[in-house]
């Protein structure tokens, strides 16, 4: 566009965010033009309100002022407008664009507010045929998140770890379908893992806290999921690291916690009694990040050692290139 | 030329290339930049626009001589006679035939709708724009565009990937 700049600014800022994202990619002061006016970051509304999920009687409820802003519709913070009584845990999970992720006893439902309308979307079983005694007592635990590809629902129940992704419907009127993307037993990968670490065959890239740490190295300690380098197994005898016994004497059993997907690549971050690992789901390899066991003082290990996480990404305007080039 | 109407204030708008356009203070005044002028006095004779070539400054004051708030001779607006919605739906019709013109004259429309600050011609000029850009391929903008891409293909394909989301 033969324009000048402050009029290319205001086309490329009156485009849908698709759009803007396409143009970024067209000329390079397109995308100086985009970056240096944020017109890919997409604006938050006004603070409506606050949702909460009660632990007695699996009730919800939508903290907000008495009466709504003119022009904006109320909300039925109680969602009374599901149909029958809630029979298990029901909780808001998350919330975008005017949409509710809304779980009711591992259903999840996707609501619409403001027209009072919602879809189910059952959330897939696990497949319990690789049942053994140790998972006797584990439970099942559902997360939703997201990934590069979409939705993602993974059920964990001691070792077993499955992943479905959501696929849109093809036809109308016809659900979304869950499909399993991925099914592992992991006791296996972390047997191996604790009978290596035994003998300090595995360092830690991550820690917790870093700033807490006298590093003695300034080393960044930005974990790099393309570095493949497999850890050195020659000096280990493969029957040693398969050892399931070694590992049962020295290590506890928790389970495994999901605590986030990669937002770009297959990957999920799993927890395993206060100790992180990257897991590359497209070629099932477990890799050891570090510990997540906090410095303050812990009287009891409880079992399940985290209540939440989340994946933190910084800001995208400090990582666009366009900012070095200039 | 137009010609002097009684009771109506006339302006006189001069382009670079000497052309002058005798228009009525109303259609002057729908440039919120000429309204400015007036209003601050400085405009006694003649308004010089600079930039703006008469064959867009005659394009630009057709536009504003539509959307003015027209008045019949009797002073009741012309509203009150006609149905606001039929009137709004015979803009629309008219705007969509006064902005078939090619590129390069729509960008300069543009250009003049954003120096003499005419919010309406902006958005109806723009809004063309971004129909030729929204939902298509990169490929179809550049040359929908004619804009040179001036990224080396490492480049292009490391920004691709940044934006991939918009690609699938």
């Amino acid at each position: 566009m033969d324009l000048p700049d402050e009029l290319v600014v205001d086309i490329l800022g009156r485009l849908r965010p698709r759009d803007v994202a396409v143009c970024r990619c067209v000329r390079k002061d397109w995308r100086t033009a985009v970056d240096l006016h944020g017109l890919l970051l997409l604006p938050v509304g006004p603070v409506r309100g606050l949702f909460v999920n009660y632990i007695y009687k699996w009730r919800n409820g939508f903290f907000s002022r008495v009466a709504p802003a003119q022009g904006s519709p109320s909300i039925d913070g109680g969602l009374r407008f599901l149909p029958g009584r809630p029979t298990n845990y029901r909780g808001v999970l998350d919330h975008s664009n005017g949409l509710l992720l809304y779980e009711n006893a591992l259903e999840m439902h996707v609501l619409s507010l403001v027209e009072e309308i919602y879809r189910v979307i059952k959330t897939p079983r696990l497949h319990v045929a690789e049942y053994n005694e140790e998972d006797d007592d584990a439970k099942t635990f559902g997360y939703l998140g997201k990934s590069n590809n979409g939705v993602y629902y993974t059920a964990i129940r001691g070792y077993q770890f499955q992943v479905w992704i959501l696929r849109e419907a093809s036809g109308l009127h016809q659900a979304p379908e869950w499909e399993v993307k991925h099914q592992a037993n992991l006791k296996l990968a972390f047997v191996r893992h604790y009978n290596k670490h035994k003998i300090g065959e595995n360092s830690a890239t991550w820690v917790l806290n870093p700033r807490d740490k006298v590093s003695e190295d300034r080393e960044e300690h930005e974990w790099d999921s393309s570095d493949d380098s497999e850890d050195s197994v020659a000096d280990m005898e493969e029957e040693e690291i398969n050892n399931l016994e070694g590992y049962k004497k020295h290590y506890h059993y928790y389970g495994l916690d999901l605590l986030g997907y990669h937002p770009h690549k297959e990957i999920a971050l799993l927890g395993n009694s206060f100790k992180g690992f990257a897991y590359y789901l497209d070629n099932s390899k477990l890799e050891y990040l570090g510990s997540l066991f906090p410095r303050f003082s812990l009287d009891i290990r409880p079992r399940a050692p985290m209540f939440e996480s989340f994946i933190y990404t910084p800001c995208m305007d400090d990582l666009l290139p366009a900012h070095n080039d200039i | 030329m137009a010609t002097r109407e009684a009771g109506k204030k006339m302006i006189m708008l001069k382009s670079p290339d000497g052309m002058e356009f005798e228009v009525e203070e109303a259609v002057a005044m729908e440039s919120q930049t000429i309204r400015k002028m007036i209003e601050d006095d400085c405009a006694d004779t003649a308004i010089l626009i600079p930039n703006i070539n008469s064959k867009i400054l005659s394009r630009v004051i057709e536009y504003c001589n539509k959307h003015v708030p027209t008045t019949g001779a009797t002073g009741a607006a012309a509203s009150d006679t006609v149905a606001p919605a039929a009137l709004a739906e015979d803009l629309k019709i008219w705007d969509a035939e006064f902005i078939k013109v090619n590129r390069a004259t729509r960008f300069d429309l543009i250009q003049a709708a954003s120096y003499l600050n005419i919010k309406g011609l902006l958005d109806l000029t723009s809004q063309t724009t971004i129909d030729t850009i929204s939902d298509n391929s990169l490929e179809e903008i550049r040359s929908f565009l004619s804009t040179k891409n001036d990224y080396l293909p490492e480049e292009e394909q490391t920004i691709r990937r940044e934006n991939q989301w918009a690609f699938q």
